[in-house]
């Protein structure tokens, strides 16, 4: 037996040595042809990354990513049309169309109406930014608020469109935003994950949510989203069952411990000491999060200032609430996910309930952010997977209407870590449905945020399967404009 | 054969002959037109010596004897013919170049030299070397001049650099936005870019050099390359707008083109009067020089926004051993010598955690103590950390004692006392500060009123008071909780009800009436005994009241021994179908597949055993009605009485209306009160609709009934 473990030692450290050294030599032949600057100054890409640490200077340490899934429509939101009203009922031209090919659902129409929005909008703040009627919140706090009203998508559909923003694929099984971001810049609070995920649901038409856009992908699974739900325990299996006190606990894993490090010393396998770190990171949450979720000592201006639902576990204002605690204690991105804007028909109805659960709580949470001064450091992001159309689909009727699904433009707002406030970034035509000037793709934005987070999208690189990925694929350029 | 090589041993002589006359007479030759074409002939030409003269060295380190084939000799004399040839082409070449630089000089002089000996290599190599060492070291040095010479010529060529160029990152250093001077910052990087590798010192084509300010006004041989402030009289802008079609169009059409936005930048900085010292601050903010040059300097500048420190950094092992779960000691960024130390859950905090930090107390510009039990007397210690610039102390136990302490913190820029015990008295520190910009004390004992005076006093700190909306924003509260489930229940039933705000006023009615300000006022659970519907309302000062809640309560009646079902129901909706109407359960409207049995095809009959003959007077039928899906009241029900299962007496008879349009689902009780009698069993039955009316999208089709309950009473 001895014999065969030093042989298989030595096979390991011929086989490595062998490996090691193609690698070296074929890298740097082959990476002097691929990465442009590699000879200008050590930029061992990976080497930098396990560092943990930025690549420049960040502008925000943390994210919170608000996500109205589902798709809100950006022309009841903030880009204002008012053609759209004066021309109400009037086909869609041609012209504006163009090649855009439609879902199923409206393709079959035979005529596009267009459709103003139901609501009023009105300029708010020194920007003068438009907001509709439906967020008078969000109005009040318009000029913290960088709006991009020129996003714009390569999916037509809610999966894939939901899973190309969170992981620049829309096919799956990528790396998260997230994820990425831990990967980059590791974890800030060594009790917690860096990466959290909550989820709330409204009254409006809904889509799904999965764990597959929170996944790690092909990254170590430490870097997989944390999803906390709104039960009795938010974290699945991480309380001590019935009977287990903390002492048993403890012995038991400082055992498992043991076995795993006899088998880490065998094998070598670093997903065996991704598991022990794993084993004690879940000990210390067990105290950690019970301290976060305690909900109980915040005072009464805050539970106003997010409406009195925040204290309702499972609602979108609560999870609010709880984003800025787990942000203040160091969490590195939290993703929220709202579920119910998916308006194809009864819009006027659904977003107005839709807007009654989000307006107040996300417009109180970068007051709140502000005045604990987090707003600096702590990057905002609210907005959908895509737009919705200009003409009505299904049944026009004089108070209610449906929207189809639009990939190309929508709004979207950020704030807070380095981004210029009160700005409204992109211009889109006057029927909403093309973008004119600025347009930001969803790899722009991305690379964006990891901008602001002090990361290089082009360097934020992991070799799986023997190609390097990147979260923006072989795309995006930073939006400087709207960086402060 | 012998014949070949003489003859080229004899034109090379006279070729350099004719070179060293060339170099001897070099200001007094002028060349005929002819020769001037074949000058240029020298960049093809070059290419013929070069791997030439390549082979004859290789066989003269690794094949001698091949070198004493005739054949190879001739290939030899073949080899020095087009050295000779070529140095005379380059030299013609040169002649044409007004103004000559170091490169060409150095070329010119290597080539010359570089043909004489290649002569002497091949022609008299076996009397002047004759030992093979000194023929290998003969042809080491000739290689060595053959490529210096080649390396000249490139660059005379291709510019200086062109080689290296692409190692050479294009990064440059850091720049304080108030040290960059327009020339020097923005205008030069574009001409060391754009036309530097031909017109700079050591190049000098057209005798013009673009390196820095004197050259520049002195010009080339054509004229001045800049007037201030003329463009028509500026030769360097004239010759960047020629058409691309124009030989004279700089930069030659074959190299990187000045982009428009340089071409622009040049063209104002001309303009302007092509200031050389100026920086750009010194311009107005407006102008458009200093507009269009910003982009150049964005890169440059961005960086810059990273605050340099001037302390020395920590060492990575000691930030490493200082880094535990609680305690996080980081870096501000990649290359900043500046530290962040954040720490995490309370139940792990002790001063000595805070002390060990002594080592990197000087790095240290960011400390966050938030939450942790740190008091009064800890705060001597943080005068230790010179030079820290935001320390985050909220909800932290300290109170105003002591805080003088901080006074000698100079470079703090942010103190956060939030959730403190800090009162004004306290802040009076605050004018020690002299760096402070934000101040966070919100939720301490301050009132705004303070707060505001505070803000008037130091103008220049900008002072966080935070949301204080506990007394003037008014929203509604959101809808009790009523703990208890609706349903059934035997003897009573124990209400409870709670609410996610504290100091809630919880008020009831037990009639289905909307609760007021001076409905029954809950305090802790009760019990009721009847049935009945609850419906709650929290009230709140400050706050608007909420919607109603309500659940209803229905009490069991006579104990049911066991029911039997004379026709069966659907077999999709007939789970438990043998106690579920007597299990004391409502249901959910929305669950009529597991708690409630439904029909269709056939009526439904039911017999209920009492067990024992019981006085009664009524039967209640809990029934589930959901129109948009089918599911109707039904159209008649009856009840029997019997004692031996035989004799059957009718009790009640009830026919229903149809309803007339859409309704959402409910779960009515559907009562048949009969005169008081006594029985053992009961036999109970209902007719499902046949046909959905007319206005139902169903309409035609047979509809369904639904129950979940009966109860005799």
């Amino acid at each position: 037996m001895e014999k065969e473990l030093l042989e298989r030692g030595l096979n390991l450290n011929r086989r490595k040595f062998i490996s090691k050294l193609s690698l070296g030599l074929g890298s740097a032949a082959l990476g002097s042809l691929l990465i442009p600057d590699l000879f200008s100054g050590s930029n061992n890409l990976e080497e930098n990354i396990m560092r943990g640490l930025p690549h420049f200077a960040p502008k925000a340490k943390r994210v919170i990513y608000l996500f109205q899934n589902g798709a809100p429509s950006q022309l009841e939101t903030f880009d204002y049309k008012p053609l759209l009203c004066q021309m109400m009922g009037e086909n869609l031209p041609e012209s504006i169309r163009g090649t855009q090919r439609l879902t199923g659902m409206s393709a079959y129409q035979t005529s596009f109406p267009l459709v103003g929005s139901y609501y009023k909008f009105n300029q708010h703040g020194k920007s003068g930014a438009w907001v509709s009627e439906l967020f008078p919140h969000m109005a009040g706090i318009v000029d913290d608020l960088c709006i991009i009203k020129t996003m714009h998508t390569e999916a037509i559909n809610h999966d894939p469109a939901l899973t190309f923003f969170q992981s620049g694929a829309q096919q799956g099984n990528r790396p998260s935003m997230g994820s990425w971001v831990s990967y980059g810049l590791g974890t800030e609070n060594n009790n917690l994950p860096a990466f959290c995920v909550l989820l709330s649901r409204g009254k409006g038409n809904g889509q799904g949510v999965y764990s597959k856009l929170w996944t790690n992908g092909f990254l170590d699974s430490v870097h997989q989203g944390v999803q906390f739900s709104s039960g009795e325990n938010p974290i699945l299996y991480l309380q001590d069952p019935d009977g287990m006190d903390r002492v048993t606990r403890r012995n038991m894993l400082d055992k498992i411990a043991a076995l795993n490090q006899m088998e880490m010393d065998a094998y070598g396998d670093p997903e065996i000491a991704a598991k022990i770190q794993q084993y004690e990171m879940a000990y210390r949450m067990q105290t950690a999060v019970p301290e976060i979720m305690d909900t109980s000592k915040e005072s009464e201006s805050i539970v106003k200032l997010y409406g009195a639902d925040c204290l309702v576990p499972g609602t979108y204002a609560a999870n609010c609430l709880l984003a800025r605690k787990l942000s203040e204690n160091g969490v590195r991105y939290i993703q929220l996910y709202h579920q119910g804007w998916d308006q194809h028909g009864n819009l006027p109805n659904e977003m107005r309930g839709q807007a009654m659960d989000v307006d107040q709580p996300s417009a109180a949470l970068i007051k709140d952010l502000k005045q604990r001064g987090l707003l600096d450091e702590t990057l905002v992001i609210w907005g959908g997977e895509f737009g919705r159309t200009n003409y009505c689909q299904g049944k026009m009727q004089q108070d209610n209407y449906g929207r189809d699904h639009h990939p190309r433009c929508f709004s979207i707002w950020m704030a807070g870590g380095g981004i210029k406030p009160g700005v409204v970034h992109g211009e889109t035509d006057e029927f909403g449905y093309n973008i004119i000037k600025d347009p930001v793709h969803v790899h722009d934005f991305q690379a964006t945020v990891l901008n602001l987070l002090g990361l290089d999208h082009e360097k934020l690189v992991y070799k799986f399967q023997g190609r390097r990925y990147r979260l923006t694929d072989l795309y995006g350029n930073v939006v400087n404009q709207i960086i402060a | 054969m012998m014949d070949v090589r003489k003859i080229m041993k004899t034109l090379s002589f006279c070729g350099l002959v004719f070179l060293g006359f060339l170099l001897l007479f070099e200001n007094r030759v002028a060349l005929p037109i002819w020769l001037q074409v074949a000058g240029r002939y020298h960049t093809l030409l070059l290419h013929f010596p070069i791997v030439l003269l390549c082979l004859v060295l290789l066989a003269a380190v690794w094949n001698e004897p091949l070198m004493q084939t005739t054949k190879w000799k001739n290939f030899e004399s073949l080899t020095v013919l087009t050295t000779v040839a070529t140095a005379i082409l380059g030299f013609l070449l040169s002649i044409e170049q007004t103004d000559k630089g170091n490169t060409l000089f150095w070329h010119k002089w290597s080539g010359t030299i570089l043909a004489f000996l290649a002569y002497l290599f091949c022609f008299y190599r076996e009397r002047i070397l004759e030992t093979q060492i000194k023929l290998r070291i003969s042809a080491v040095f000739l290689f060595l001049i053959l490529t210096i010479t080649g390396h000249w010529g490139g660059s005379i060529t291709h510019g200086d650099g062109y080689l290296t160029a692409v190692f050479q990152s294009n990064k440059s250093e850091p720049l304080e936005l108030s040290e960059a001077r327009i020339f020097k910052d923005v205008v030069q990087p574009i001409l060391a870019d754009k036309c530097g590798n031909c017109h700079k010192a050591s190049v000098l084509k057209g005798g013009l050099s673009l390196e820095d300010s004197v050259s520049i006004f002195k010009g080339g041989k054509n004229g001045k390359a800049i007037v201030a402030g003329s463009l028509d009289k500026s030769l360097l802008y004239q010759r960047l707008v020629l058409p691309m079609t124009d030989k004279k169009h700089m930069p030659l059409s074959e190299k990187p083109q000045l982009s428009a936005s340089e071409l622009a930048l040049i063209e104002e900085w001309i303009k302007m009067g092509a200031p050389f010292e100026q920086l750009l601050v010194e311009r107005p903010l407006a102008d458009s020089l200093r507009i269009l040059s910003m982009p150049f300097l964005d890169n440059r500048l961005k960086k810059s926004s990273e605050k340099q420190y001037d302390f020395k950094a920590a060492s990575a092992d000691q930030i490493a051993e200082l880094n535990n779960n609680y305690r996080v000691v980081k870096q501000l960024g990649f290359s900043s010598p500046a530290l962040a130390v954040s720490f995490f859950g309370k139940a792990n905090y002790s001063f000595d955690q805070l002390k060990a930090l002594k080592p990197i107390a000087s790095q240290i510009v960011h400390l966050n103590l938030a939450k942790m039990p740190v008091t009064n007397d800890q705060l001597d210690w943080m005068t230790n950390l010179e030079n820290l610039e935001e320390l985050n102390l909220n909800y932290t136990e300290i109170d105003n004692n002591n805080l003088k302490a901080l006074a000698g913190l100079k470079h703090l820029h942010s103190l956060s006392l939030v959730g403190t015990k800090i009162n004004q008295k306290g802040l009076e520190i605050v004018s020690s500060f002299s760096e402070l910009k934000t101040l966070y004390v919100w939720n301490t004992d301050l009132t705004l009123a303070e707060m505001k005076n505070l803000q008037v006093k130091f103008p220049a700190i900008q002072i966080e008071t935070g949301f204080q909306g506990a007394d003037t924003m008014v929203i509604p509260l959101n809808q009790p909780i009523i703990s208890t489930a609706a349903g059934f229940f035997k003897e009573k039933v124990s209400i409870s009800l709670k609410h996610v705000i504290n100091g809630v006023e919880l008020r009831y009615t037990l009639n289905g009436k909307e609760p007021d300000s001076i409905s029954l006022l809950y305090s802790s659970p009760f019990f009721v005994d009847s049935s009945f519907k609850l419906t709650v309302k929290a009230f709140k000062k400050g706050w608007l009241p909420s919607k109603p809640v309500s659940s209803q309560y229905f009490k069991a009646g006579i104990p049911i021994v066991k029911s039997t079902l004379l026709t069966p129901p659907d077999p999709k909706y007939a789970l438990h179908a043998d106690k579920i109407l007597i299990d004391l359960d409502a249901g959910d409207p929305g669950d009529f597949g597991t708690r409630a049995l439904g029909y269709q095809k056939n009526d439904a009959i039911v017999v209920l055993d009492m067990g024992k003959p019981t006085e009664m007077h009524g039967l209640k039928v809990l029934n589930l009605q959901n129109i948009g899906a089918y599911i109707f009241p039904p159209v008649q029900m009856q009840v029997l009485g019997s004692n031996n299962m035989q004799d059957w007496k009718q009790l009640s008879n009830q026919h229903y209306t149809m309803p007339i349009k859409m309704a959402g689902a409910n779960t009515p009780f559907l009562t048949l009160n009969f005169q008081s009698a006594t029985y053992r069993f009961l036999k109970f039955s209902a007719k499902p609709i046949a046909k959905l009316p007319e206005w139902h999208p169903g309409k035609g089709q047979p509809g369904w009934f639904f129950m979940s309950e009966l109860v005799v009473y």
